[in-house]
């Protein structure tokens, strides 16, 4: 099979599928050999599900002869963050200690891509309990850090680390990953991908690794934007497993080629950021001008990180409780997440309750800011990826979460990253573009928009 | 990405610990627990009046107390306990840039509860 493949989107394979110009185990097979001889190298790849993937890629090629269609997905390989249940198959949330770990279960998430035909190939690495423990370097998961698809010097982005790497790096067409505060967004920006945070309560977490049950979100991580609301409308709606998910079946909407969209930037977006993500966003701002009138404004003042932090310590200490008291947490890979989960169990209550109540503030401050607009614009994140082998706080400009990916996930924002340009070094920079929630389709209606006059999304690493 | 930091303070940043505070953490830490005797001993009026009357330990030493009593093991050294002295350091802080927010009676947190029917 042509090598070009590798980075083909999923429309197109599902297109040469129907076409009968591979098979689905033709391309599983081809997927699979990828994960082999490439995966090690990134540090991506946690477990390989070969004889499953076969079985799958042969019942899709079946049905397919039988003329059942079960929609774009059908018979395309994917892979998931280790952090989703998979019935037979270790699932690690990327722990030593728990690398063996058995859920004997599927997640929800996989038993939808399974209905969509989807074929498992593989569980991706990931950072040691989605990160919640306050790791502050690469080396932070016992599969080894996370390299980038385009410089495997480089950090892959955390805590979807895998997912971000091998999606990049054409190990598999797509991914699933998870966030609770920055894990799709950052490895998404990282390697070129367009990353979808979904609106907290679009998709179902049954069977995902609660870090934060209040926080976490599931979402796809793809080559396009058009793969993402593809994969999106598969995972998307209600699960009875899964109380905190609202709203019925995600239905693509269709937004009219020529509307004109309200977009807002951020006053002060462009300070303490890389120049290359300085000069690629004002790049992306000139043809955003083009299909979207721009207003300038400023975040509300609210401690965004207080809260967020807050609320994670707390809910992860209750997740968490038993790794610590048993003991298991000194076996983490990373020596500062040892110990990074024990202040957070003796948090009062009360400051608990309170970042609660000022999130309910960030809630409405940022539906007020949002109200008769489409989505604000900013960069992803302040840099490009920085050194593998170096903590994060000795990068030439650190390493944070930026107030809009902080304020976004406080009030369960939905938003979409996508490769806007390159650095000097040919590392990847993005775009965001956060709205308001429940309308994932506005920003994958403007994404596509950008990447029908761009062309960032369509380059890839030279791999094999 | 460390999940949550991003306030602008981070733990690293916390710094100024008490020397005795951190002296007496170690104490707690190396098995000479504030029990009820020792509790008993900070708050014993002073011998004499002209000595200051003895302070009790700092919130940051007591909520390491708890911590360690409530889980103990063997990994928590000197070092690491500082560490975590440092981070419950932190969350003090943080929750102090919570505060300056006002909120009334009426704010509600964010919490979701949902009786669920029962399926007939």
């Amino acid at each position: 099979m042509n090598p070009e493949l590798a980075f083909a989107p999923v429309t197109e394979l599902g297109q040469r599928l129907r076409k009968g110009e591979f098979t689905s185990l033709q391309l599983t097979e081809f997927f699979l050999d990828r994960l082999k001889q490439f995966g090690p190298t990134y540090n991506a790849v946690v477990t390989r599900t070969d004889d499953l993937a076969r079985q799958a890629a042969q019942q899709a090629d079946e049905e397919r002869r039988a003329g059942q269609d079960r929609g774009p997905l059908h018979g395309i390989p994917y892979g998931v963050k280790d952090l989703l249940a998979t019935k037979g198959i270790p699932t690690s949330w990327g722990a030593a200690p728990l690398k063996d770990q058995i859920i004997d279960s599927d997640a929800t998430v996989i038993q939808k891509l399974r209905a969509a035909g989807g074929v498992l190939v593989a569980k991706l690495a990931m950072v040691e309990l989605a990160g919640g423990f306050g790791y502050r370097q690469a080396n932070c998961t016992f599969t080894g850090p996370g390299r980038n698809a385009w410089n495997r010097d480089r950090w892959a982005g955390g805590s979807s680390s895998g997912p971000g790497s091998a999606v990049g790096a054409g190990l598999v067409p797509f991914a699933i990953g998870s966030e609770t505060s920055g894990s799709i967004i950052t490895p998404a920006c990282y390697n070129g991908l367009s990353g979808l945070r979904p609106t907290y309560g679009r998709v179902s977490r049954h069977g995902a690794m609660a870090l934060s049950w209040s926080l976490d979100k599931i979402g796809p991580m793809c080559r396009t934007v058009e793969d993402a609301a593809t994969v999106f409308a598969a995972i998307a709606g209600p699960d009875e497993a899964d109380p905190t998910v609202h709203g019925g079946p995600y239905q693509i909407a269709t937004v009219s080629p020529s509307r004109r969209f309200r977009c807002l930037v951020l006053s002060g977006a462009e300070e303490q950021i890389q120049e290359a993500v300085k000069a690629n966003y004002r790049q992306s701002l000139k043809m955003l001008g083009e299909m979207a009138d721009i207003q300038e404004t400023t975040l509300p003042d609210l401690p965004y990180g207080a809260v967020v932090s807050t609320i994670i310590a707390c809910e992860m200490a209750a997740a968490f409780e038993e790794l610590i008291r048993s003991g298991q947490v000194w076996e983490l890979t990373a020596p500062e997440d040892r110990w990074g989960g024990h202040s957070g169990l003796v948090i009062p209550a009360k400051d608990y309750i309170n970042a609660q109540r000022v999130r309910t503030r960030i809630q409405q401050a940022m539906n007020a800011c949002l109200r008769g607009y489409d989505a604000i614009v900013t960069p992803t994140l302040t840099t490009v990826a920085g050194p593998i082998d170096t903590e994060f706080r000795h990068w030439p400009k650190g390493f944070s979460s930026t107030p809009i990916g902080t304020a976004g996930n406080a009030a369960g924002l939905p938003a979409l990253t996508l490769a806007n340009g390159f650095d000097e070094d040919g590392l990847p920079t993005g775009l965001l573009l956060t709205g308001k929630p429940h309308d994932e389709a506005t920003l994958f209606a403007l994404g596509q928009r950008l990447q029908q006059v761009t062309n960032w999304h369509t380059r890839h690493p030279p791999v094999g | 990405m460390p999940e949550g930091i991003g306030s602008g303070v981070t733990r690293s940043d916390v710094t100024g610990l008490h020397r005795r505070d951190f002296a007496r953490c170690l104490v707690l830490g190396s098995g000479a627990a504030l029990g009820p005797s020792g509790f008993a001993a900070i708050a014993a009026p002073p011998d004499n009046d002209t000595q200051d009357p003895p302070k009790p330990p700092s919130y940051e030493a007591l909520l390491l107390t708890a911590l360690v009593q409530q889980y103990p093991a063997g990994e928590l050294t000197d070092g690491v306990l500082g560490h975590i002295y440092q981070d419950i350091a932190f969350d003090r802080i943080r929750a102090e840039q919570l505060a300056q927010v006002a909120l009334t009676n009426a704010d509600e947190p964010a919490l979701w509860f949902q009786p669920r029917p029962v399926a007939s």
